[in-house]
Order: structure tokens, then sequence, then C-alpha cells
């Protein structure tokens, strides 16, 4: 048992280890000093190994901090500021048991779980299915139990529970799971049902479970379970199942065909990065209808040369990827639009006891423009249909500027119009409110959507032709480009938090999307050529 | 006209794949780059058609008596497996390159024709390439070099998985290309070399040596090549 728990410990260091050198390599300056004949290097390779321990199992205390603080903690005291810390307590131990007891019982289960790594251990290295599920198993629930207690003890001392409650809390809960590793075992020899692999029933039982778990607390209604999991006979009853469960799957004997349900070679969620290029590559799938063009649309082709031709064809022949994204926030539009209306006529302006005014939606524009605003999956369309073949022709590569301007000028006449549409509908919604509505705010308002749709557009463009970040599998290598959407994507929380006056919003905004405008064709026109290429 | 590499060094972090190659390419030959795999084959084409940036040394084209610098638009590069736009049709694609290179082409004929000398069928031109067949693909990618005719064109791996029919056009239609370019293919299969090429460069450490065109005959050729390309630890165990 103990060889077979170091030869899993060491594939699965081996692994981490190799990926931290790997990640290491693509950090910017420290990324080169690091070579490929690191990994050839043993004896430097056994630090990184023990690093790489290391920091598994501070990643491991490092989530269970985050899942019980960020699901259950900040909710319970966020909303429940004003209850009494018993009421606190109470809605803790029903969310948990909800979504760790209930939830996560049913969508997870290590014994029937596609893992790479099963499929290498069992199938490749040939290690005994029996002795790999038994010593999986053990480190997975022994760590399962470590992991938890200093999160359950620090958040559930702050919540006023005893430190003997947080530790039976835990036992309780790593018992249960046992036992519910061991029911999705039983299903599975009984009737050949893999129920993690149901999809839908899955999907159907988290979005209950978690709706279940937080209407309470959002309801600020008092429940019973809480009292139900910590008295006596329930406790007694789950610590005797788990360890039924556990002798039980001790001395489970057909353990062969659990691994084979769970490691068939062409299973999908076995090569995540393959079924994540399936899944991206379908993303920027125009539709076969897409191909014929009507007798207009040849003649609108044929009055064009060279790109302004190549571009009207392939706008044409990728007509739906182009008005699908339209269309879709176009309906959302309307739908607000007419939601809006309503409401303000039925209200008088008067919502959540404020009157409505324009003003209240400014700190929201940059998110609600960033998302009405369509571009990265036509950037992704355009390397992978059209660029990824072309890029590797001199003349093509020299010619970025001009194709840039001919795919901006598209876009922007894209986002514009779904940024007019915006601005009546809540220029409609504001009308309906009754009031002074044709002001000066709502020219500012005007003025802010329409260089939010400008920026937003040279923004998703620029992107692709300086950093040009897609690699033949359609995943992106270039860590820069997840820097600058993080900025530009937090931008958005930065107003909203800062709340800032609508005229120096308005002014800052123009400014900004004028300047990445001369900004962005500067530099094409200068770096261009170089940068947008094939990686 | 002669294509005049001179000591090209490229290296790859600490593996020196192309140590100071050189060699002098002519005119009216085909030339066979045979080399094992990993040889860099694939290398010195990128170093020649400005892909990948040499570490050292530089590649000289020889035209009418003046020697320059070759340049990108010197090179044209057939890679065995095209990728093509494949939204458009094939008429589409040339129109489009023919628009684009106007001022650089003499154009002697029209889109039609060249199709006709591919021998593309008016119904094949007009499909889009998304449902070409690979030897229609690779037609479509010679037929770019028609239309351009750069001086020198590397064709990486050709032939490889053709079928027997366009094998045998592609082969005759290189053999008539011969006399207005400079012909380079890489392979690391013996019997095509033989069979196409005029003359055999091997690239082995790093450096390119020519094997002497009596030898491409004879029955010594295969052992003779072998014997180049083995490394010390392979000869000692025969």
């Amino acid at each position: 048992m103990l060889r077979t728990l170091s030869t899993l410990l060491a594939i699965r260091t081996s692994i981490t280890a190799n990926l931290l050198i790997y990640y290491i390599q693509k950090l910017p300056f420290i990324g080169k000093l690091v070579k490929n004949s690191l990994y050839a290097n043993l004896d430097l390779k056994k630090g990184v190994a023990i690093i790489a321990l290391l920091l598994t199992q501070l990643w491991g205390f490092f989530l269970r901090f985050v899942y019980v603080g960020l699901l259950i903690f900040i909710p319970v005291m966020g909303l429940g500021e004003e209850m009494t810390q018993q009421f606190r307590l109470s809605q803790f131990i029903h969310i948990f048991i909800i979504i760790s007891f209930i939830v996560a019982a049913v969508s997870s289960a290590s014994v029937l779980e596609p893992k790479r790594e099963k499929y290498l251990a069992v199938k490749m290295m040939r290690l005994s299915p029996r002795r790999y599920m038994q010593v999986s198993l053990v480190y997975r629930y022994v760590t399962f139990f470590v992991y938890l207690v200093p999160a359950m003890l620090v958040f559930g001392t702050l919540l006023g529970a005893s430190v003997l409650e947080a530790l039976l809390f835990t036992l309780l809960l790593t018992l249960w799971r046992i036992a519910a590793e061991y029911a999705h075992l039983m299903l599975f020899e009984k009737t050949g049902m893999v129920l993690i692999k149901q999809t839908a029933f899955v999907w159907c039982v988290i979005l209950i479970g978690y709706a279940a778990a937080y209407l309470p607390l959002l309801l600020g209604k008092a429940l019973l379970t809480e009292a139900l999991l910590m008295s006596l006979p329930v406790c007694i009853v789950i610590i005797a199942g788990g360890l039924f469960a556990v002798i039980q799957l001790a001395r489970y004997p057909k353990y062969m065909e659990a691994v084979d349900a769970a490691s068939k070679r062409d299973d999908p969620l076995l090569n995540l990065g393959r079924m994540m290029t399936d899944a991206q590559k379908k993303s920027v799938k125009s539709k076969d209808s897409d191909d014929d063009l009507t007798l207009s649309q040849k003649h609108k082709v044929d009055g064009k040369e060279g790109h302004a031709y190549l571009n009207e064809i392939f706008f044409l022949r990728h007509r739906s990827l182009v008005n699908g994204p339209m269309n879709k926030r176009l309906m959302i539009i309307g739908a607000a639009l007419a939601a809006g209306v309503i409401l303000m006529l039925l209200f008088q302006g008067q919502l959540f006891g404020m009157q409505w005014s324009l003003g209240l939606l400014f700190p929201f524009l940059p998110l609600m423009m960033y998302f009405m605003s369509t571009g990265e999956n036509l950037c992704k369309a355009m390397f992978y249909n059209c660029d990824l073949s072309l890029m590797r022709y001199s003349f093509y590569r020299s010619a970025a500027y001009q194709h840039f301007l001919i795919r901006l000028g598209r876009m922007l006449s894209l986002n514009l119009r779904i940024a007019a549409a915006f601005g009546v509908s809540l220029s409609a919604v504001t009308a309906a409110a009754g009031g002074e509505w044709l002001n000066r705010e709502l020219l500012l308002f005007w003025v802010c959507v329409m260089a939010m749709a400008i920026f937003y557009t040279v923004h998703h463009l620029f992107m692709y032709y300086i950093l040009q970040p897609y690699s033949t599998e359609l995943n992106m290598k270039n860590p820069l480009y997840f820097v600058l959407s993080m900025a530009v994507s937090s931008m958005s929380g930065v107003s909203i938090v800062l709340r800032p006056q609508a005229d120096s919003f308005t002014a800052i905004t123009v400014v900004a999307a004028l300047a990445y405008v001369v900004v962005a064709l500067i530099l094409v026109k200068k770096y261009g050529p170089r940068t947008f290429r094939v990686k | 006209m002669r294509l005049i590499l001179d000591h090209i060094k490229k290296q790859f972090e600490d593996k020196q794949v192309l140590q100071g190659a050189g060699f002098t390419f002519e005119k009216g030959k085909i030339y066979g780059l045979l080399g094992r795999n990993g040889a860099g084959k694939t290398t010195l084409f990128d170093c020649l058609s400005g892909e990948k940036n040499m570490d050292g040394g530089q590649v000289l084209l020889e035209e009418n008596g003046r020697t320059r610098k070759i340049s990108e638009q010197d090179v044209g590069y057939v890679y065995s497996l095209p990728i093509l736009p494949e939204f458009l049709t094939g008429f589409e694609f040339v129109k489009f390159f023919m628009d684009i290179n106007r001022n650089k082409l003499q154009m002697e004929k029209s889109i039609d024709e060249y199709f006709d000398m591919m021998s593309m069928t008016a119904e094949d031109r007009h499909k889009l390439i998304k449902g070409y067949s690979h030897g229609m693909k690779n037609k479509l990618q010679m037929l770019l070099f028609l239309i351009t005719k750069p001086p020198v064109i590397l064709l990486d791996e050709p032939l490889t998985s053709f079928d027997v029919i366009v094998a045998l056009e592609m082969k005759n239609m290189l053999k008539e290309m011969k006399s207005d370019h400079i012909l380079i293919f890489s392979t690391h299969i013996l019997q095509l070399a033989s069979d196409l090429c005029d003359e055999l460069v091997v690239l082995n450490k790093g450096k390119l040596s020519s094997v002497p065109s009596e030898l491409l005959q004879s029955a010594e050729f295969e052992q003779s090549v072998i014997n180049l390309l083995k490394d010390e630890s392979h000869a000692e165990n025969t």
C-alpha cells in the first residue's frame, strides 16, 4: 500500500513539477533563465518537486478557505448583518449542508471520475486498479479532512461555534462523503450507471440545491437543518454509515470495472485540451447556409478589389457569426425596453423608492457596454477561418494596417448600431418615467455610450493585431493579452466603486476612446506587419 | 541564376541546428535536400524564406551578373499540408492574390487560363476550398507560384499522401518548371530523391554536402547515402 501511495504521489508531484517549470518559462524575464535542460537535471528537479509538493499542500488548505469563505461565510456575514449570531451560524451550517453534503455528494465521485491520472496509472503503467483506488481514496479523504479543519475552525469559531463542534462537523462531512462514494459505486454495480456523467440530472441538483441553500438566507428564514444534523441520532447514523462505507470500499473486489468506466481512451473529459479546442472551433464555425451568396451579395463583392474584396466575402460567408451575436443583443435590448417602459408607466418612474434618472446608470455603463460590444469572438473567427492561412504570405502581413482599417470600419458599424439601439431603448425608458427627459444628461449619456462602443471595438481589434494571442489550437498563449484584458475589464469595476460625476465621466470616456483610436492606428501601422503573424 | 548559401548558422536554446551550412544552387536543376528527422531541413527552409531569422551567415541571389541579398518575395514556400482560406472559392482566392500583387507581376494570363494550366475544371474552381481534396489544394498552391514566379521555390516534403495520379502530375509539373526556377525539395525518402532530383544535397550535423550525380543512378547510391547520414554510435553497431 505504502509503495503504491508513494508511486501515486511521485506521479502527481512529477506532473506538477514539470508544469511549474513549464509555466515559469512563460514568465517575461525570469522565464528566459529557465532552460529546457532543467527537465533532465534530476537533482535540481528534486528541489522543484519538493516545492511542488509543498505548494500542492498549501493550495489544498487555501482552496478550502476560499470555498468556505467566499461561498458560505461572506454571504452569511453580508446578508445576515442585522441578525443574531445564532441565526448566522444556523444559516452557515444550512448552506454548508446543502452544498457539501447534498450537491457535492451527487456531483463528485472519485471512484468513477474520469481522470487522466487514472488512465495513466492503471492502463498505461499497469498499476493494480484495486490498489490504485484504495490508495487514492485514502489519500483523498484524509486530505479532505485535514485541509478542511483549519478553515472550519476559523470560520466556525468566528460565527460562535465551539472548536469541538467545528471538528465534529468536519468529521461528519468526511464520513458522509465517503458513504456517498460507496453509494455511487453500488449504483454503478447494480445498474451500470455513472451518476456523475448524467449531466442534466447533476445540473438540476446543482441549481435546485444552490437555490435551496441561499434562499432561506435571502428571505431571512430560520431553519432546522443545524439542529437536525448535530443531533445525536443523526450523528451516530452518519458515523456508522461512513465507517461501514470505509470497510466496504477497502474490501471491494470489482474496482477494475469502475476504473474501466472512467478511463475510456476516447472519453472527451480525459483530454480536456482537445475538448476545449473542439468547443472553441465550434464557436468560430459558420453555418453551411452562409456559404451561398445571393445575387445582390455577389454584386457587392464584385465591386471590390484586394483586401476589401477579401473582407467583403469573409463577412458575407460568416454572416451567422456576425449577425448572431448582434441580433441576440438587440433582442435583449428590445426586451429591456419593453419591460422598462411598462415598469416606468406603472410606477411613474419610481423604482425601489428612488426616482429614475439616467445619472444612476453612468457608473454601470462601462460594464454594460462591455457586454453589449461584440468583437472578441469575431477576431477569433477571423484568425481561425481567414488569417491563419494568409498570414504566411508576406504581402498579407505587410498590409496589416490596410485590413485593420477595413475591419475596424465593419466592427464599428456593428457596435455603433448596437449602441444606438441601447441608447434609444434607455431614452425611451427615461421618457416613459415622465418629467423633463430631453436634457443635458441624456446628451451626455448618448456621448458616453457611443464613445464606449468605439473604445471596445478598437480594443478587441487592436489586441488582436498587436498581441496576436491565438495559436493554431485556438488557445491563447500571450499572458500580456490577459493582463490587458483584465485591466480593461477592471475599469468597469473601478467606475462602479468610485461613482464619478456624469460630466467628468463623459469627458474621460471620450478622451480615452479617441486616444485609444489614435494609439491603435499608429501602433498597427508601425508594428502590425511584425506582430501580425502565426506564433 | 544562382542561390548562394553562405555560412548559415541557427541555434535553438543550446542546440546548434545549422552550423555554417553553405551551398550554391543553380537554375535548371531540381535539388533534393536529404536529411534525417530533426536534422534541420525545415529550419533551413524557414531561414531561406524569412520565416525565421538566422543567427549568422547570409543568403544571396546572383542574377545577370549582379549579386544581392535574397528577399521574402524571391522565395516561394510550398507546404506539404497546404493551409488555405477555406471560406473562399479557388477562383476568388486567385483573384484576390492577383489583385494584391498586380503591381509586382506581369499578368500574362487570365485567371481561367492559369486554372486551365493546372487542369482544374470550371466546376472545381468555383467550389469552396473547404471542399477541396488534398491534391486540389496543392494544385492551388502551385498555381500561386506559376503566377508570381519566384526565382526560388522550396518544397517541404512534397508528394506525401498524394494518390498515384496526382503525384505523377506534380512530378511532371516540377520537371517542366525547373528551367525557370531553382527548385529545392526536402525529403527523407531516398526513392523520391533518386527519382525526381538532378542533384542531391545532404544535410548532416548542421552542414550541407553534395552527393556526386554519378552516384545517383548507381547501385551503391543507397549505401553511400546511408553511410553519409549515419552518426558514430550507429556506425559502431554495424
